[in-house]
């Protein structure tokens, strides 16, 4: 679990907001004014990036004591800012290389920088600057063809299926606890699972190799709980159960990621990416209900169903657990 | 081998035991059953909807009202899930007035609707006195009311006066009404951010479209309003000592400052400088502002949780 004991955990939500506020305006003030002398002088985009990031880097290294974060913070978090902004209208001509050396630079950053809140929002950054770099390199950045493309869906799945299982490794934090990530595992697990599900919308529905896949998985941890938990007869019913409630999100990728993810998530007791994947959840579920090709009467009969199937599931667990 | 469900994991503290796993199948399997399973019954009623008669299609919305009331007066239940089921009454009040605009075809304006929901559900929003329900009450009614506001230049001084009639209904009227609570916090905060915000955009527009208002003592009005909601909100996080209102008043003094520099300074190079300047050292005084502010209210409050202990371990 998170051991942010160190740093941002004492500041308040407002004075977080009103640096947020204030340093967006100072980073923009800051762009503006390079920009209206330098123009399209390349290179002096990429001196002021390295400078800035080098400088925010420093500060961020500079005061570790409680009372000057306000300080330290207000200064590394709009240069990091400007940084990564300035690195990216130097290398807007070659996208993808610049997203490359921009998710380098978030990891040093991350490495370097010794703020909690800037370290949290590198590792953010670096996640979801990942899957940018395949849009770009796929050239579908700012086209708005991506849906259609079968590359773009093969790697959303690649990136999809590391995340969650980084996702999952942070079950065993102790592999974690004495490297540099120890202390940012919840923010690591948000990241991902924000991410992923974003990802989701680039996955086809009919991607059954996907849904498959993650009930699976699914299935999988459904199985390694029964075995912790149940014993005897009951066990077999158990298998049965997780074994037909995962089958049923086979049918659609929307349905079974949420699913996997909701597991992993209650296992860790992490409520944020817990209410993330439930989130996705309703609305692949709901997307499911919506593609389905028959009449809505039809549709009305199959959701009573299944919703008579669930309340029998939860009358069952009931009964057999009094 | 003994069938068995092992309730006494051996997890450590960090991780879902089989407790919590159980607690969360149930309502997993529970939220998730009847969730479709109302889905399935809204649906079934959507396809046949057409072929209904009018008096089946209202008498589902009152039937619905009664069992719900039914429900509400004679099962005994806790006083949150009363609550709750009160604000589903007053829901259900708003469907029977939708299907009754439907199938007699009224035509009445929206606004009718909203106050005719609201007006309607008055005593129960009363009785329930639950606050997330008079946050629904109060969105009811605005959606009534402000749309019968003139629209002119008085406009934004009636809405400030409606926002402030409000929030000082909820801070004194408790002392006088009987069945009415203190309201907790978030929601009077929450009143003062929306009217303290209505003031800033209030002030804003001004600095941005001084031509169209600076037309006689409307623009003096608007200002006045708007200065009266900001002390009335200061004058609230003080006496409160409340941190996020506190912060809100700096969020708003940054934003008009930041109005009056994009409005006053030029785009140029010297502009943008001296914008950098005055934004930077605005920034770093309303942090340092809620950071001392903060420790301060911080300390306060553990002092006087401190003396109380020590008052409740003496008796």
């Amino acid at each position: 679990m998170e051991n942010n004991s160190h740093k941002s955990k004492h500041l308040p939500w407002p004075l977080l907001i009103v640096m947020g506020l204030g340093g967006v305006i100072i980073a923009a003030l800051l762009v503006g004014m390079v920009a209206i002398n330098v123009r399209d002088n390349k290179i002096v985009y990429v001196v002021f990036s390295v400078i800035a990031i080098i400088l925010a880097i420093a500060v961020s290294r500079s005061d570790e004591s409680e009372d000057k974060e306000v300080k330290s913070l207000l200064a590394s978090y709009p240069l990091f800012i400007i940084g990564f902004t300035f690195g990216y209208i130097a290398g807007i001509d070659f996208l993808t290389q610049t997203l490359v050396l921009q998710f380098v630079v978030a990891l040093l950053s991350f490495a370097l920088s010794k703020i909690h809140l800037c370290r949290q929002m590198q590792l953010c950054y670096a996640s979801v600057v990942l899957p940018l770099i395949f849009f770009s390199y796929f050239d579908h950045l700012f086209s708005g063809r991506a849906m259609k493309d079968g590359n773009i869906e093969m790697s959303c799945f690649a990136i999809i299926v590391a995340y969650m299982g980084i996702f999952a490794a942070t079950i065993k934090d102790n592999w974690f606890a004495s490297t540099a990530i120890g202390d940012y595992l919840k923010t690591i697990r948000f990241a991902t699972a924000a991410v992923s599900v974003a990802l989701l919308w680039f996955i086809h529905r009919d991607n059954t190799a996907f849904a498959i896949f993650f009930a699976i998985i699914s299935f999988v941890i459904a199985c390694i709980l029964l075995r912790k938990y149940v014993t005897g007869k009951r066990l077999i019913e158990g298998y049965v159960l997780a074994l037909l409630c995962c089958a049923s999100t086979a049918a659609y990728p929307a349905m079974a990621l949420p699913i996997t993810g909701m597991l992993l998530s209650f296992w860790l007791l992490d409520y944020v990416c817990l209410v993330i994947f439930s989130a996705a959840f309703i609305c692949g579920i709901s997307f499911f209900y919506y593609d389905l090709q028959m009449l809505l009467i039809n549709k009305s009969y199959l959701l009573m169903a299944s919703g008579a199937l669930f309340l029998l599931a939860f009358y069952y667990i009931k009964r057999v657990t009094k | 081998m003994e069938d068995s469900i092992t309730l006494s994991g051996s997890d450590n503290l960090k991780t879902a035991d089989a407790k919590a796993w159980l607690r969360f199948l149930q309502v997993f399997t529970l939220t998730l059953g009847s969730g479709l399973m109302l889905a399935g019954i809204i649906f079934f009623f959507a396809y046949n909807w057409e072929l209904m008669h009018r008096f089946v299609k209202l008498g589902i919305a009152v039937a619905l009202i009664l069992a719900v009331f039914a429900v509400a007066i004679k099962v005994k239940m806790s006083d949150f899930t009363h609550k709750i089921t009160l604000s589903v009454l007053c829901g259900l009040v708003g469907v029977f007035w939708a299907i009754f605009g439907q199938v007699y075809q009224t035509t009445a304006d929206s606004y009718v609707f909203f106050l005719t929901w609201a007006l309607c559900i008055l005593a129960w929003v009363y009785i329930a006195d639950f606050y997330p329900l008079w946050a629904i009450f109060i969105a009811l009614v605005s959606m009534g009311v402000i749309p019968l506001f003139p629209d002119n230049s008085w406009f934004l001084t009636l809405l400030m006066l409606y926002g402030a009639v409000w929030t000082a209904f909820f801070i004194f009227a408790p002392k006088y009404l009987l069945n009415l609570s203190a309201p907790p916090s978030w929601f009077i905060s929450n009143m003062f951010v929306i009217e303290f915000g209505m003031a800033v955009f209030v002030v804003c527009l001004v600095i941005f479209r001084e031509t169209d208002m600076l037309n006689g003592g409307i623009t003096a009005l608007n200002l006045l309003m708007a200065l009266v909601v900001t002390v009335a909100t200061i004058w609230y996080s003080l006496r409160q000592k409340n941190i996020w209102l506190y912060s809100m008043l700096f969020v708003g003094a940054l934003i008009v400052l930041e109005c009056v520099f994009i409005k006053c300074l030029t785009h140029e190079f010297g502009g943008l400088l001296l914008h950098l300047i005055l934004s930077t050292a605005t920034t770093i005084g309303a942090a340092f502002a809620i950071a001392v502010q903060y420790q301060k209210w911080k300390k306060e409050k553990s002092e006087t949780s401190t003396n109380q202990s020590v008052i409740d371990n003496g008796k």
